[in-house]
């Protein structure tokens, strides 16, 4: 069995968790709010933070660097909704890893409807600002702990967005659908050196 | 993708799970403490903001619904907003309640006079707050920040 599915075996409070080996990239207008991430997601141990005020500089750091996770905050210093535009835009990208990269949404105006249309952009996670560093943990936390299957049906790019399990009164057709990804059975033993 | 066998989320898991790391508990105190340390930075960026506040004063006292006024009740609502959330991540009630009353005016209030004497009224508080000079627990807060509003403005429409 491997290490990961050990780990689920454990209550919330055993659970170890490693960002060491992880990248985030945040995009935020304000400076003092990126150096509250940095710090923020410094303690929580991610490996590399890479910080940039606007979706420009946030793709050149994507070309040039690694990046495992984003956080990006839905509007931009004129309030325009650039991040959710850029989001719409990720999801679409041809390289699968590029446009499958999780992506939590930020934002300090919440309504339903920003939420549902975060949701409809292919968002991973929401996080309502201001953010405690608990709440930002466990936005990152829910990705790795339950990884949804990316699916491309219709207009619709993104993970799945069904978070509930219902029951269903005809076959499951879902997971042999053409365009879903599934979240893989883990096989860490496969995990290649040079991964990351 | 990295590897074919693994979704790139599952790649995530397999790293983040691989056996070493520390708990929840622990990872989120980390994170508090680092947080913690940009307390000087933050009263330092609540004073500069309000001295910013202050500079949009002329522009939304002209005219609020100008294109100039709307731009800088615009900015003043970015860095009221920007100010608050920090605020709250720091633990700064005093400021959190001055924002939050200042993003009520700049969201609410169209009468440009009236919304400049705020601006100004607020980023003042905002300065004392940092300063020392407005003291006290949250409720104790409410009421002199009533009251220093109150006075500001009826001293400035006077």
């Amino acid at each position: 069995m491997s290490l990961a599915r050990l780990e689920d075996k454990k209550s919330p409070a055993e659970k170890k968790f490693d960002f060491a080996p992880l990248s985030i990239l945040v995009c935020d207008s304000s400076v003092s709010m990126l150096k509250l991430y940095k710090e923020a997601l410094g303690g929580i141990g991610f490996g590399s933070i890479y910080t940039t005020r606007e979706v420009a500089e946030a793709k050149h750091v994507m070309a040039d660097s690694t990046v495992d996770m984003i956080v990006m905050d839905v509007v931009d210093e004129h309030d325009k909704p650039s991040g959710l535009l850029f989001l719409k835009e990720l999801r679409r990208w041809s390289d699968d890893k590029m446009a499958t990269l999780p992506v939590i949404v930020a934002s300090s105006r919440v309504t339903p409807q920003q939420v549902v249309a975060a949701r409809d952009a292919g968002m991973n996670e929401f996080l309502i600002k201001p953010f405690s560093v608990g709440s930002l943990f466990r936005s990152v936390a829910r990705i790795v702990e339950d990884p949804k299957a990316f699916v491309r049906i219709g207009k619709y790019i993104g993970p799945c967005r069904r978070r509930r399990a219902l029951p269903i009164n005809a076959p499951d057709r879902r997971r042999t659908q053409a365009g879903v990804i599934p979240a893989a059975p883990i096989q860490t033993a496969a995990l290649g050196a040079g991964s990351h | 993708m990295s590897n074919g066998l693994l979704s790139p989320l599952a790649r995530l898991r397999a790293l983040v799970f691989s056996g070493k790391g520390r708990s929840e508990r622990e990872l989120v105190a980390a994170g508090e403490a680092r947080v913690g340390l940009l307390r000087d930075d933050f009263e330092n960026e609540a004073l500069t903001i309000a001295d910013r506040l202050l500079t949009l004063e002329h522009d939304i006292a002209a005219d609020a619904t100008s294109e100039e006024g709307a731009a800088s009740r615009m900015t003043a609502r970015r860095w009221t907003r920007e100010l608050r959330e920090a605020s709250l991540l720091h633990n700064y009630p005093l400021i959190e309640v001055v924002t939050g009353s200042l993003l009520a005016w700049l969201e609410d209030h169209s009468n440009s006079p009236r919304l400049a004497r705020a601006l100004k009224a607020h980023a003042r508080a905002l300065r004392d707050i940092v300063n020392g000079k407005l003291r006290g627990d949250q409720a104790h807060a409410r009421e002199l920040l009533t009251a220093t509003l109150q006075a500001e403005l009826h001293a400035d429409h006077a």
